[in-house]
């Protein structure tokens, strides 16, 4: 009797076999233990690479509608070469002047429109999901170390850590830049740009902080003693790591007090 | 096209493939959307986003892959860390646990990984040879050959594991 291929009991198995096919498939079936112990196999096995696999997964950081308030905020922000053919038009001629002559004043240090930009990029809700996390306290002032440098109008990300674990991951920075890392009595991790990273961008799920584009400006990243686990990686090398009590460093430190530690980038 | 509902209906399994393919749930969610923003930009029927979809996200762990190797070292430690978050017991065994089969995945040719994990994905068979890229026909026979060649891995480092003497 010729037995069955591999590949049809499992196309069976999979209800990938229909009509004819599979009532061909059926009557071997009846008439071959052979085959019906392959086809015994295959669905045990088939059982255990679902097991297994299983356990492979982990949840998403974001709901469903962050992922789609996000993926829906990428791409209007990609569409901007049609919003530049729309300028194009005389109505669009009349606005590029006025943005050009916002854009000039934005450039000058110190001034109200620029304040004003910094401002809006702070309460970019990519930039800043501090609303999307539960409201809490506000940590209590440091402990005598290292002075923390923060400015409550200066752009930056904070969240709460759902999964014990947080990753902070800086990218650009150039020689100069200053990470000062507070361990903190709360429960929320944050980092925030001194007013000198004119271009820093934030992006944040549950368990990571992006920080782009810190330039040689400062960062402040604020981490609660009781997270179990938090790093912190600059330009692709990790500068710290936190496990439990223990903190490993292997950044240019140039000052470290009791909760706290300053990198300086070279 | 009803791209709200689609995303709802789809993104889950997406990333539950892309953290089985990586390792990293913070990649996996990133390369999701990326998928998801080339998707707005597409026209295509409905029926064939789904495969469409995890076509473009293999394409981008592959990128990703291809692109650095220092976030590559990024992804193959990212498990570790995860694992290491429950208590220290608990932590230890399911840390071996999920190496277990990170490890015999990674063993795997990246065709036998694609058509394991499509095929718990509930994929048909057309589907799936349109997105590795072989005969329908063919499908039914890789995949069996693909779930010969975990198991047998999977199973020899339980012989490893267990207590010696």
């Amino acid at each position: 009797m010729n037995h069955a291929a591999e590949g049809l009991l499992l196309a069976y198995l999979d209800g990938e076999s229909t009509g004819e096919a599979a009532a061909e498939i059926e009557g071997h079936l009846a008439d071959c233990g052979e085959c019906r112990a392959e086809l015994d196999w295959l669905r045990d096995r088939s059982a255990l690479v679902t097991s297994a696999l299983q356990r492979l997964d982990l949840p998403s950081a974001l709901t469903a509608e962050q992922a789609w308030w996000r993926a829906g905020a990428a791409t209007s922000a990609r569409r901007a070469p049609a919003t530049r053919r729309f300028l194009a038009g005389a109505l669009g001629r009349a606005a590029a002047i006025l943005l050009v002559s916002a854009a000039a004043l934005a450039a000058i240090p110190g001034s109200p429109l620029r304040k004003l930009f910094t401002r809006l990029l702070a309460n970019d809700p990519i930039a800043r999901p501090v609303a999307e996390t539960p409201a809490v306290p506000q940590p209590p002032a440091p402990e005598p170390g290292v002075a923390p440098a923060r400015r409550a109008d200066l752009p930056g990300v904070a969240l709460v850590p759902t999964e014990g674990r947080v990753r902070v991951l800086v990218w650009a920075a150039a020689p100069g830049a200053t990470i000062r890392v507070n361990l903190t009595a709360g429960n929320r991790v944050s980092v925030e740009a001194g007013s000198d990273a004119e271009d820093v961008r934030f992006r944040s799920s549950n368990s990571r902080i992006e920080v782009m584009n810190l330039g040689s400006a400062e960062a402040v990243i604020e981490i609660p003693r009781s997270l179990p686990f938090a790093s912190l990686d600059v330009d692709g090398r990790q500068w710290l790591f936190k496990d439990g009590d223990q903190l490993r460093l292997s950044g240019p430190v140039v000052e470290r007090g009791r909760d706290a530690v300053v990198f300086r980038a070279h | 096209m009803d791209y709200e509902g689609l995303f709802a209906r789809l993104y889950p399994s997406l990333q539950r493939y892309l953290v089985r393919l990586t390792g990293d749930a913070d990649v996996a969610d990133d390369l999701a959307q990326e998928a998801f923003v080339r998707l707005l930009r597409q026209t295509i029927r409905e029926d064939e986003v789904r495969p469409w979809l995890f076509t473009v996200a293999m394409n981008l762990v592959r990128d990703r892959a291809r692109k650095s190797e220092r976030r590559q070292r990024l992804l193959n430690t990212a498990p570790d860390l995860v694992a290491r978050v429950a208590l220290p017991d608990e932590a230890a065994e399911r840390g071996e646990r999920v190496m277990r089969v990170r490890g015999v995945l990674d063993q795997l040719q990246e065709r036998d990984r694609q058509l394991l994990l499509m095929r718990e994905e509930g994929f048909r068979y057309d589907e799936i040879a349109k997105v590795v890229g072989v005969a329908p026909a063919s499908v039914g026979t890789l995949i069996a050959r693909a779930l010969r060649r975990f198991v047998a891995l999977y199973e020899a480092t339980e012989v490893l594991d267990e207590p010696r003497g």
